[in-house]
């Protein structure tokens, strides 16, 4: 870890990965992207102005992971959210390809979920 | 019904059979387990996982928060492999030891904040709270103050899986009814969660209310009774709750303020996942009388955990048993 400064990379790849994340912000579905550097998660809502959270049924941060499994990411159901603690070493084109994979998932879910009859918004 | 036993490489339909008719998870969902059984991972190098049937993924998870210097480096199986070949255990009860014993303890001092100069080590992240909370009594009795044993935490809170470590963490979804806990001695207080926040209170306002709420328990059960408060700097599997500024600061200072220890559950945030070796001091200013540390402490590669002490509860401890 000292050797290949491991925490200077984790402080600079994980400003990257706050900064790239919270775009995601701009979603319908997502309410908060919080954390700090490799300790980020993203807050599922069915409302973002109440902060009102989707029934249990939905099971929206599974579905989530789920689909984001099947494009090659693993990120962690948790409750509502899902979770990502990525190792220190990992790189700004990996980032970007966790934050893009992510965001399929998360469009892809709450197409289905809006198809389902869920009320979003 | 059992799965066969196939000790030489078994595919990855017969593993997943062995593991879905065998192995019990944490955290299972017993309904959809039964039939669907789990994904096998077979290889890791870096952030990727590769499955039993050769797809790849990128691990964003860490593995569970604690992959942190990436999977596949031969350097650690080989120092690993070493180390096994040299001595694979002696132990370390009263006045034995052992050279990485020695060694890890003299470099885990060196790189906590302060005067955490004393190390205790563990099998795992669990086992390090569980000693911490068991600490409190023993300190405060050194001190002359047995009654002071109660330990606060804070609802959202994921301390571990030991019968103490899940009585003093609180997660909702954790405190099912099948599972007993320990309540006696036990406080919990507010998430301090800014985004679920009471409605029409600014973020300022929501830390003040926190700070009081700790106050008034304090009141309540009295600072002769409550001996430690323990804290994860941000609250991991609670869900990634960054508290509002200035509060893990504060809070320490209500600690000091009542001789109460102030203990860091670091499992998560040590070893780099906000850039620092330790968040307490770095990332909140705070110093800490313990750390618990596991998980990036070795990277997943084998099993370990800490408790570093502070020099202060060493030499009371060591006061008391002087004689």
């Amino acid at each position: 870890m000292e050797r290949e400064d491991l925490m200077g990379h984790a402080a600079r790849v994980g400003s990257y990965f706050e900064m790239r994340l919270a775009t995601l912000e701009a979603l319908p579905l997502v309410g908060q992207v919080r954390g700090r550097k490799l300790m980020m998660c993203v807050e599922n809502v069915a409302d973002k102005v109440t902060k009102r959270v989707l029934p249990d049924e939905a099971n929206e941060s599974k579905r989530i992971s789920n689909a984001a499994e099947a494009m090659g990411l693993m990120v962690r159901p948790l409750g509502h959210l899902n979770v990502m603690s990525p190792p220190l070493v990992i790189t700004e084109a990996e980032v970007d390809f966790v934050v893009d994979t992510l965001d399929r998932a998360i469009r892809q879910v709450t197409d289905e979920l809006v198809r389902e009859g869920f009320a979003l918004g | 019904m059992t799965a066969a036993f196939k000790p030489n490489s078994p595919s990855p339909v017969e593993l997943w059979e062995m593991d879905r008719t065998h192995s019990l998870h944490p955290w299972t969902n017993f309904g959809p387990f039964a039939a669907e059984g789990a994904l096998v991972i077979s290889r890791g190098e870096g952030c990727c996982l590769w499955d039993a049937e050769g797809r790849q993924y990128l691990d964003a998870v860490g593995g569970l928060w604690c992959t942190n210097i990436g999977l596949g480096r031969k350097e650690m199986a080989q120092a690993i492999a070493d180390q096994a070949e040299r001595l694979a255990f002696s132990n370390t009860f009263v006045d034995m030891t052992n050279d990485p014993t020695a060694r890890l303890s003299a470099k885990l001092a060196s790189l906590a904040p302060g005067d955490l100069n004393r190390v205790m080590f563990t099998t795992g992240g669990s086992t390090a709270v569980d000693t911490a909370v068991r600490t409190i009594s023993y300190y405060q009795t050194c001190m002359g103050r047995p009654e002071k044993t109660h330990v606060v935490a804070r609802d959202y809170s994921y301390h571990g899986s030991t019968y103490l470590a899940q009585s003093v963490g609180k997660r909702p979804g954790d405190r099912v009814p099948e599972f007993r806990y320990k309540e006696t001695g036990i406080h919990h207080l507010s998430v301090p969660n800014p985004y679920r926040r009471p409605e029409g209170m600014t973020e300022a306002e929501f830390c003040d209310w926190l700070i009081a709420e700790f106050e008034t328990l304090i009141d309540r059960v009295g600072a002769d009774r409550i001996g430690g408060f323990i804290a994860e700097p941000i609250q991991a599997s609670g869900g990634v709750i960054v508290p509002p500024e200035g509060y893990l600061k504060r809070m320490w200072e209500v600690c000091q303020n009542h001789d109460i220890l102030f203990i860091a559950d670091e499992v998560v945030t040590s070893f780099g996942r906000l850039g620092h070796w330790f968040a307490s001091w770095d990332e909140f200013g705070v110093q800490p009388d313990m750390i618990c540390t596991a998980k990036g402490l070795t990277s997943g590669y084998v099993p370990l955990g800490a408790l570093i002490l502070s020099d202060r509860i060493w030499e009371a401890m060591a006061a008391d048993g002087a004689a």
